[in-house]
This record gives C-alpha cells, sequence and structure tokens, in this order.
C-alpha cells in the first residue's frame, strides 16, 4: 500500500465539518450509479431526492414540517452523546411523549381554553422523560448498557400505540378504525403560514436548537456534558458527577423526544394512530450524527434528511422509485459519513521510501 | 384433545423462536468478541429477502439458506470495516446496517411481494412428521434442527476450544490480547462475518419457516 | 562473565519514530547469555517502546534486531516467542474474568491438554518457588499473584530471553526479593534478562550491565555496581541533580490540613484503600508521602480531593474547618486542591483547550461562572496567565492539552492550581514523566507556593525528590502511613523501601 494512516496529534477542524459534505456528495454519486445498475435512471432519482425538493417552492412547507421534529429530537440526542450516553431509544420517548400528550388532549376532549395545549406540551415532555428515566435508573443503578434498554424500551411503546387505540382509547364513532378520536380545537396546533401545512411546531424546533446551542457552548451544564463525554475521570475530579450527568443526559434527550412527540400529534396528527410510529426518533440519530453533535448543525442535517422523505416520496410518483430508497440513501449517508470519521483523527500519508525494515515485515506476515 | 392443543401450540412455540435463535446465538458471538452489532435485523431483512427470490427461483431451499447466509455475512462485513479497519462508531454503524437492510428487503423485494415459494421438505419420514404425538420431535423444518445443534455447536466453540477461549479473551480486554500477540481485528472480522451469516440464515427462517401457509403440518 | 561471548540479542541503530516524537534515536546494544542487563532512564525515555519492538509489538521504522548474530525480524509476538523471547508486563495483560489456567493457556502459542498444562505450571512453580492455585480467577488476585501468572506464563516457554518492564513498581518488598531470587536463578541457568526500571538500588542489586537511555537516545552503558546512584541518575537525567532554592530553617505555621483516622473503601485491584492515616501539616509545610505504588497513594490523593467517598470515620480539615461530607468542588472553594499523578485524562481534558481544561477546576475561584455561564474571556486570561507565569511551551490558551508533550501539559496543570492560591495543594508523582527543566520548574513552584504559606503534601515514589523538597516524610505501606519524621533527621537509607 502506497498509503498509510498517521494520528494526527490533534483532531482535525477542518475534517469534522468537512467530512458531512463530502459524505452528502459521495452518497449522491453512489447512488446515482447503484440505481443505475439496477435498472433505474440514477440520475434522474438521485434528482429528485435531493435536488427537486429543495428547488419547488412549493415543497418548502413539506420540508419544514418533516424536519422539526428531526430537529428537536436530534438536538437532544446530540446533548446526550456528548456526554457518552448512548440514547438509542428516542423513538420510544417520542411516542410516549405523544401518548401522554394524547391522554391529556383526550382528558380535555370537548373544552376550551388557551392552557390545554401548554398542559399536552408539559405532558409530553414529562412522558419522554419518565421513559428515558428507566434505562437513566438502570444504567446508574445497576449499569446497564443503555443501548440495549432504550432501544428495547422503543418496541415496547410501539405496542402501547397499538393496544392504546384499539383498546381504551379507540374513539367510539371510529367506524372501528384503530384510532382516538380527532382533538378539540382547543387541543390542536394551529397552523402559523394560512394555506400551508406550516405549523407553530416549526418556530419552536428552531428556537430549540438555539437555546441547547446557547446552553452547550455557554454554561456549565453544557460544559459538564462535555467533559464527561470526554473524559470521565477528569469530570470527577472536576467535581461534576457521571451519574448525575447521566440522568441529566438522558432527561433532556427523552424530555425533547417527548416534545417532538406531543407537537406532531397535535399538530399534524391531531389524532393518535397506529401510524404514528414513523421512525423520526431512528432517523434523528443519523441528523445528530451527521450535524456533528452541533445544535446548530442539527437544524441543516435535519434538512437534509427531510429532503431525502420528501423526496423519496417525489420519486416513487415519478420515476417508479420505491419509497424504500431514501432508506438506503440514509444508510449510505450515515456509511460514508462514519467512515470518513476516520480523517478527523487520522491523515492518509503517501509513503515515499518505506523502510526496508517494514517491507520484510510485510513479507513475513504472509507466510 | 388438550394433549392436541398442547403439542400445537408447543409447534408453534418452536417454529417462531427459531429464527430468534439463530440470530441471536450469532450475535451471542459477536459479544463474546467485544463487539455490539445493532445491525442484526437489517442483515435479518438482507437473509430474508435473499433467501426468498432464491427459492422462488430456484425452488432449492438449501440454496435459498446458503444464499442468505452469504448475503448476510457480506452485509456483516460493511460493519466490520468500518467499525474495526476504520474505528467508527459500533452503534451508529449497526443502526446504520438496520436502515440499510431495510431498505435493501424493500427495493429488492418489491417485485416478489405475496408470491408463494415451496418449503423445506422434511427430513424425516411422513409417519413420524405427521404423527399425532410424534410430530412434536419430528414435524419441523430443517432449519428448526439446525438451530437447536447450533445452540451446542456455539456452547462447545466457547467453552471447550481453543478457538473460543481466544474469542472470549479478545471480547475481555483486546489491549492484553493484542499484547500477548492475538490478531485482535481478524478475530473481530471472523465473529462479525459469524454473526452475520447466522443473521441471515434466521432471516431466511421468515420466508422458509414462517411464510403465511405456515409450517407443514 | 566472559567478555568473548557472542550476544544473544543485539540491536543497532534501532529508530522509531511517533508523530511529534523521536521515541527511539539509533540505539545499539547487546545483551549476553545469562546476563542481566538492565535498561534505564526516566518515564518517557523510551524504554517501553524499545522492548515493544523486541517483543514483536511494534516494529522499528530503522535498524536491525540480531538474535544468536543472525538478522531477524520479529514481526510479532508469536514471532517473538518461537525464537524464545518473553516478557513480563508493568500493566499485567491478563483476563480478569478468566481462570489462572487459562490465562497460562492463552500466553503459550500451541494447544496443550489441561492437564499436561497443569503438570508443567506444577513443575515450573515447584523448580521456582512460586505458589499459583490454577483454578482461581483472575479478578480474584492480589497484583502480586497476576505477577506471578505472567512469570510463569513466560518460563512455560522455556526463555532465552526474558524482558521484565518494570516489574517491582507494585511488589512488596518481600515479594520484591522472591522475584530477584527467581530472575538470579534463570539467569544462572543461563537465560537472559533485560530489566527495565528506573529504580537505581535495583539496579545495583540485581544487574549486570546496565543500558542509560535518555529522551530516545542511548546515553551510557556501564557496570551499575562501579557506579555510584548520583552518577547513574545525573547520566539518566542529563543534568547534575535539580538543586531548589528555599530557606531551610523558616519557622512553620499553624496546622492547615488535619488528617484524622482517614479510612477509604477498596475501590480497584492495582490500589489498596488507606487505613485510619493521620497526619497534620501547618502552613509553609511539605509534607512528603513515600512508598511503593499500589500501597494507598491513590485511594489517599482521591480521599483527599473528595472524588472518592471516604468512609464515615475518616476526617479530613482545612484550616478548622471540617472537609470529609464535602464533595469536589465545595472542597476546591474552601481551598482544598488535588492534581493526581494522571495528567491526560484525569488532570486534564485531552481534546479540549488549555482554557477549557482552566474551567475544569479555576471555574469558581477564579470566578469564571456568573448565572450559569461561564465567562470564555475570563478563562482564556487565566489559561493565558498560567502559560506564561509557569513556562507552558504552547500556542497560547486555543492549543489543545492532548498536543503538547508531557512535560509542558504538567506544568500547565500544576500551574493551573498553584495560581489559585489553595490554601492545601496535595500532589501525586508531581515530576512523573517529566524532563529535568520541567522538573526544576515545578519544584521550585512547589516551594514557593509553600514559602507563600500554604501547605503542599507531595506523594511520590521518587525518594530524590522528596528528600530535597519536604520537611517532613512518611511511609506509605498497604494502605497505613508510618515512620513518619522531621527531615533533618531523617538519613538516606534505601532500605527503607
Amino acid at each position: 500500500m502506497p498509503f498509510r494512516l498517521e494520528k494526527r496529534p490533534a483532531p482535525s477542524r477542518l475534517m469534522l465539518y468537512a467530512t458531512p459534505f463530502g459524505a452528502l456528495a459521495l452518497t449522491m454519486i453512489a447512488g446515482a450509479l447503484v440505481f443505475s445498475l439496477i435498472g433505474y435512471d440514477g440520475i434522474a432519482a438521485v434528482q429528485q431526492i435531493f435536488i427537486t425538493p429543495l428547488t419547488s417552492t412549493f415543497r418548502w412547507q413539506d420540508l419544514a414540517v418533516k424536519a422539526s421534529p428531526l430537529i428537536i429530537i436530534g438536538v437532544g440526542l446530540a446533548v446526550a452523546y456528548r456526554a457518552n450516553v448512548w440514547n438509542i431509544g428516542a423513538e420510544g420517548q417520542y411516542i410516549v411523549g405523544g401518548l401522554t400528550g394524547t391522554w391529556v388532549a383526550l382528558a380535555t376532549h370537548g373544552m376550551t381554553g388557551i392552557w390545554i395545549l401548554p398542559a399536552m406540551v408539559l405532558a409530553g415532555m414529562a412522558g419522554g422523560m419518565a421513559y428515558a428515566a428507566i434505562p437513566a435508573f438502570f444504567k446508574t443503578r445497576f449499569n446497564v448498557n443503555e443501548i440495549l434498554t432504550s432501544l428495547m424500551l422503543t418496541y415496547a411503546s410501539v405496542q402501547l400505540v397499538y393496544y392504546v387505540v384499539r383498546g381504551p382509547w379507540k374513539d367510539p364513532m371510529g367506524m372501528g378504525f384503530p384510532q382516538t378520536r380527532v382533538f378539540s380545537e382547543a387541543a390542536r396546533i394551529p397552523n402559523m403560514i394560512p394555506g400551508t401545512i406550516v405549523h407553530w411546531g416549526v418556530p419552536v424546533a428552531l428556537l430549540v436548537a438555539l437555546v441547547v446551542w446557547f446552553v452547550m457552548s455557554r454554561s456549565v451544564f453544557g460544559y459538564r456534558i462535555k467533559v464527561v463525554g470526554a473524559a470521565p475521570k477528569a469530570a470527577r475530579y472536576a467535581g461534576f458527577s457521571t451519574n448525575a450527568t447521566i440522568w441529566l443526559a438522558l432527561l433532556v434527550s427523552g424530555g425533547l423526544a417527548g416534545l417532538a412527540g406531543v407537537l406532531e400529534v397535535a399538530g399534524p396528527f391531531q389524532r393518535m394512530v397506529p401510524g404514528f410510529p414513523t421512525n423520526y426518533g431512528f432517523t434523528a440519530i443519523i441528523v445528530a450524527f451527521l450535524a456533528r453533535l452541533h445544535p446548530i448543525g442539527v437544524i441543516f442535517a435535519a434538512i437534509v434528511l427531510a429532503v431525502t422523505f420528501v423526496g423519496g416520496d417525489l420519486a416513487q410518483t415519478t420515476t417508479g422509485l420505491p419509497s424504500a430508497a431514501s432508506g438506503i440513501f440514509q444508510a449510505m449517508l450515515l456509511f460514508f459519513l462514519l467512515a470518513g470519521d476516520i480523517l478527523v483523527r487520522y491523515r492518509i500519508r503517501r509513503i515515499s521510501s518505506q523502510p526496508a525494515a517494514e517491507v520484510r515485515a510485510a513479507a513475513e506476515a504472509q507466510p | 384433545m388438550t394433549i392436541g392443543l398442547l403439542i400445537a401450540v408447543t409447534m408453534t412455540l418452536i417454529v417462531a423462536s427459531t429464527p430468534i435463535l439463530i440470530a441471536a446465538l450469532g450475535e451471542l458471538v459477536v459479544e463474546r468478541a467485544g463487539v455490539l452489532n445493532l445491525g442484526v435485523e437489517g442483515m435479518m431483512l438482507i437473509g430474508a429477502v435473499t433467501g426468498f427470490i432464491t427459492m422462488f427461483t430456484t425452488g432449492n431451499p438449501w440454496l435459498a439458506v446458503l444464499v442468505a447466509a452469504i448475503a448476510g455475512l457480506l452485509s456483516s462485513l460493511i460493519f466490520g470495516f468500518l467499525t474495526l479497519s476504520l474505528s467508527a462508531n459500533q452503534t451508529a454503524t449497526g443502526l446504520a446496517l438496520t436502515i440499510f437492510g431495510t431498505g435493501f428487503s424493500a427495493l429488492a423485494g418489491q417485485s416478489y411481494s405475496a408470491m408463494p415459494v415451496s418449503l423445506f421438505r422434511s427430513v424425516f419420514p411422513a409417519e413420524l412428521t405427521t404423527h399425532p404425538y410424534l410430530r412434536v420431535l419430528f414435524g419441523y423444518s430443517p432449519l428448526v434442527y439446525f438451530s437447536l445443534i447450533m445452540v451446542f455447536v456455539v456452547w462447545w466453540f466457547l467453552k471447550r476450544t481453543r478457538g473460543g477461549l481466544i474469542l472470549r479473551a479478545v471480547g475481555e480486554n483486546d489491549l492484553s490480547a493484542h499484547s500477548i500477540g492475538y490478531p485482535v481485528r481478524a478475530i473481530r472480522y471472523g465473529a462479525i462475518a459469524f454473526g452475520g451469516a447466522m443473521a441471515g440464515i434466521a432471516g431466511a427462517c421468515f420466508p422458509l419457516l414462517l411464510t403465511p401457509s405456515g409450517p407443514k403440518a | 562473565m566472559n567478555c568473548d561471548t557472542p550476544f544473544r540479542l543485539e540491536l543497532s541503530g534501532i529508530t522509531k519514530r511517533f508523530p511529534g516524537v523521536l521515541a527511539n534515536d539509533s540505539v545499539s546494544f547487546g545483551v549476553k547469555p545469562g546476563e542481566i542487563h538492565a535498561l534505564l532512564g526516566e518515564n518517557g525515555a523510551g524504554k517501553s517502546t524499545l522492548v515493544k519492538m523486541i517483543y514483536g509489538i511494534m516494529q522499528p521504522d530503522a535498524g536491525e534486531i540480531r538474535w544468536n548474530g543472525e538478522p531477524v525480524t520479529i514481526s510479532n509476538p508469536n514471532a517473538a516467542r518461537r525464537l524464545g523471547i518473553g516478557m513480563v508486563f508493568q500493566h499485567f495483560s491478563l483476563f480478569e474474568a478468566l481462570s489462572v489456567l487459562e490465562n497460562i493457556a492463552l500466553g503459550i502459542d500451541s494447544k496443550v491438554p489441561s492437564r499436561e498444562l497443569r503438570a508443567r505450571i506444577g513443575a515450573i512453580m515447584e523448580q521456582y518457588g512460586l505458589t499459583l492455585d490454577p483454578n482461581r480467577t483472575v479478578e480474584t488476585l492480589s497484583v502480586g499473584e497476576r505477577q506471578r501468572i505472567e512469570i510463569v506464563r513466560a518460563l512455560l516457554l522455556d526463555p532465552k530471553l526474558l524482558i521484565m518492564d518494570e516489574p517491582t513498581s507494585v511488589l512488596t518488598p518481600q515479594e520484591v526479593e522472591q522475584l530477584f531470587g527467581v530472575l538470579r536463578q534463570l539467569a544462572a541457568q543461563g537465560c537472559s534478562i533485560l530489566y527495565i526500571s528506573h529504580k537505581l538500588h535495583e539496579i545495583q542489586a540485581l544487574c549486570d550491565t546496565a543500558t542509560i537511555l535518555r529522551a530516545g537516545k542511548l546515553v551510557h552503558t556501564c557496570d551499575p555496581r562501579q557506579e555510584t546512584s548520583r552518577s547513574m541518575a545525573e547520566k539518566m537525567i542529563g543534568a547534575g541533580l535539580r538543586d531548589v532554592t528555599r530557606s531551610h530553617d523558616r519557622a512553620l505555621g499553624e496546622p492547615r490540613l488535619i488528617v484524622s483516622k482517614l479510612s477509604t473503601v477498596q475501590t480497584d485491584h492495582f490500589d489498596v484503600p488507606v487505613r485510619e492515616v493521620s497526619f497534620t501539616v501547618r502552613a509553609g509545610e511539605i509534607f512528603g508521602i513515600a512508598g511503593v505504588a499500589g500501597n494507598g497513594q491513590n485511594a489517599l490523593l482521591e480521599a483527599l480531593s473528595g472524588e472518592a467517598p471516604a468512609s464515615e470515620a475518616g476526617a479530613v480539615a482545612v484550616d478548622g474547618k471540617p472537609m470529609s461530607t464535602a464533595d469536589v468542588s465545595a472542597r476546591r472553594s474552601k481551598g482544598l486542591s488535588a492534581v493526581p499523578e494522571e495528567r491526560n485524562g484525569h488532570a486534564a481534558v485531552g481534546d479540549f483547550t488549555l482554557a477549557d481544561n482552566a474551567v475544569l477546576t479555576a471555574r469558581d475561584r477564579i470566578d469564571m461562572v456568573t448565572l450559569g455561564l461561564i465567562g470564555r474571556d475570563k478563562a482564556e486570561a487565566f489559561a493565558g496567565k498560567v502559560i506564561e507565569t509557569f513556562g507552558v511551551k504552547a500556542q497560547g490558551p486555543g492549543a489543545i492539552a492532548g498536543s503538547l508533550s508531557g512535560g509542558n501539559l504538567q506544568k500547565f496543570v500544576m500551574g493551573r492550581e498553584i495560581l489559585q492560591r489553595p490554601s492545601v495543594l496535595v500532589v501525586s508523582q508531581p515530576t512523573w514523566g517529566v524532563d529535568a527543566g520541567a522538573a526544576a520548574a515545578i519544584h521550585q513552584a512547589l516551594v514557593d507556593l509553600a514559602e507563600a504559606g500554604s501547605a503542599i503534601v507531595i506523594i511520590s515514589q521518587d525518594l530524590d525528590e522528596l528528600l530535597a523538597l519536604c520537611d517532613t516524610m512518611a511511609v506509605i505501606n498497604g494502605g497505613g502511613c508510618r515512620a513518619r519524621c522531621r527531615l533533618r533527621r531523617w538519613t538516606l537509607k534505601r532500605s527503607a523501601f
């Protein structure tokens, strides 16, 4: 091999922020190639999936609505991952947040009052936090891997949705459909721009990202999260408790996922349906990684992923590309991004004159 | 009557747990080598769709299982390359593999949806497989017996062989294993490939074992 | 020893480069059969890198290794073992959840039936007077027993060259004696031993030849029994022994740190808890705690800093204020600061800038936080002040801590604590792996802090360092702290260790 990897003395900031763009470009190129090879018009597919949603102004409202939950959840996950707390169950916390919000909406059905929506939002966040508290408890108390507990709890929450919409919360007037009744006016998030589907959840998402960015970059709380993630022993030395930080990280990410859940159920859905789990919680993991765990980066990364969703739907109608294609593009994006990570800590060096010892070592390695 | 019901329930349980058992055995070895691959579900889906297509086009279930195993193995090597050779984050890579497998299976399986396939023929004579009582022992697809044999094989490998000891050592302390001179990365590649092949086979169980027509009674 | 015997192992021009460091610079020397050869040098001098290349864990960038006169390439540890090279690691290469037998089986390359292996282990243990239960799990064993596993594992291969990397750093004096017995017996049978250490008295007691490394270069090869400790130490350090200016007969003030019956609970296997330790340090006093690593030093430091909970009876008081229940931040605000021995990852975050590392411990005392927000200007100004005052070689407060050399990072860490003017400063191994210039600067800063009225506790394995700095000294052993004395009456007796 004429090249080798050499560890950099310090991580490269340039590579840290350049690799997401490189990964995006590679995904488009590889996607065009792969889909051409299997018999689709690859270039048209890439154009439909990545470009059209951005060029057609009519699609921007779709982007905004799809990106908002990704931003809210992604920002929370960015905080947790900074602390080295691997909350993989944001989908579950999003679902439970939606459910607790629904509970308030159903309990107040027919009532009016501006307090109903705030109450739902609080209930949603509390639900997400409570659901994230389960992995936090097991992690801090029994050192159980939070990746597995949070992931498995997601499956439990999906079953919970199926149960309530078929059982206790089923709409009595729903002609047997497994869904709750439509929320009252007071429990629905109003549209922000008339004539579009853009609701007040969109500015909330942007606000959340800005607030978290400020907190993470300026406050002792953000500093504490970063120290615990980067060097747990140094965190203890600095007087930051690891267990308390695990709790904080899971509560923040769970609370924000719950917020996204309640905003979705009270906004676009307006009722709880079995189709409520839409994998936003998992897609937000890609968002957080693509954003390099930076809250402002999450806004842009969420838009990129929203583009692939909207574009995937477009490509399905125009080029006959199956909707599964957007999943493949998302996976490729994450693969390329993760592969590119190595350039942050290592650089590629050309080996000009290979030392004799290494040649022999290489020769002996294959007896 | 109750005995008949009990037998039916037992058989359904055993058949339904087979794919999970096979995939879990594979992932068990991966985790013993100190790696967490969250892409099992993706690899199972890839195994399921490739196994199904092979079965549909060739009609040979053994070939279908083999192709599914190879497909699972190859997809696990994506994970191995990223996490071992490029030291990428295991959690995120496994998740990406699951998303990839979900998309891949939906794409590849699109034109085959709702197509019927033939199933494994039983390895035992019909008197045993259809016997009202003995079918609880003999009335399964070969994949079920494979899964049970693999339980023993994996146990024996991990507990009784030198290879298993080395694998456990690598999983327990990779730095020590490296300093004594074990090729940690190669051993982990091997474990991941085994996990991938097992996940692929597990995926193949779905079309070959759990299609709506169900296992042969 | 016969001078004409050919070398068993011979290195010529071995060079190894890491990014930013030349770890070994054209090192050449030879080891004869039956010779106990010391490889001597300070931490970071390149000893470990060199032996890792002999054992095949790393490959040299240039140079040649000859084994019994033949040039060889040792591409991995298996190849080294095939040649007859065995190694006992400083940080053991053991597997905690596995049994002694399994650990030994993993260290030999061929598959040996367990009954035969048991018999061979028994024979080796008998021959060298070692005791070990093959069925026990490693996690239940003491540090000394763990080292025995490594030794048995190496001896089973009937080595021609045994590499011992800092073998005594974790052993009790009795265990050291037993180890030396084994090594002498091996050498008498013709096995060469490459013995890595920075402890001069051990090398004089054990070794036939000493090769001294400094900053990656071979500086001298000598017969340690013909040298004095001082002459070898000066060659190892590369300068005359450091002289610190201080006024010796100054009066000590009021007691500032009072530790009475401090005990901790066991946390890991590489250190023991402290048991009922009591001492008092007065204003202006430098109190030294000497002892072999693994005798409770880490537990003591963490119990004083507040990182590890002390069991309830323990009492720590600073300036008359009880500290036992205060956490790390509260203790620091009240003037009790500590510096652990591990710089990167414990005393500092390698991926953070120096300014961010200043926030780690100085945020309260330097008043960097208002309403929960960190004042970045204040952090940068403070980091800049530390860099300037202590001559830290770095590109300003924005430099990444991990990119600094060990000595510079240590100067930054020490400076960060000293500039906060703590009432009590507890430091562990303040000059561990630091070059002579930086060490002298750190020592002077500690003395100056004491003269300004702080009470200082230095935990160190380096007796010379303690003798040069301390007013009072105690020895820690097995978690207990004993043999306290005023240093004016202290005479240098190595046998105390």
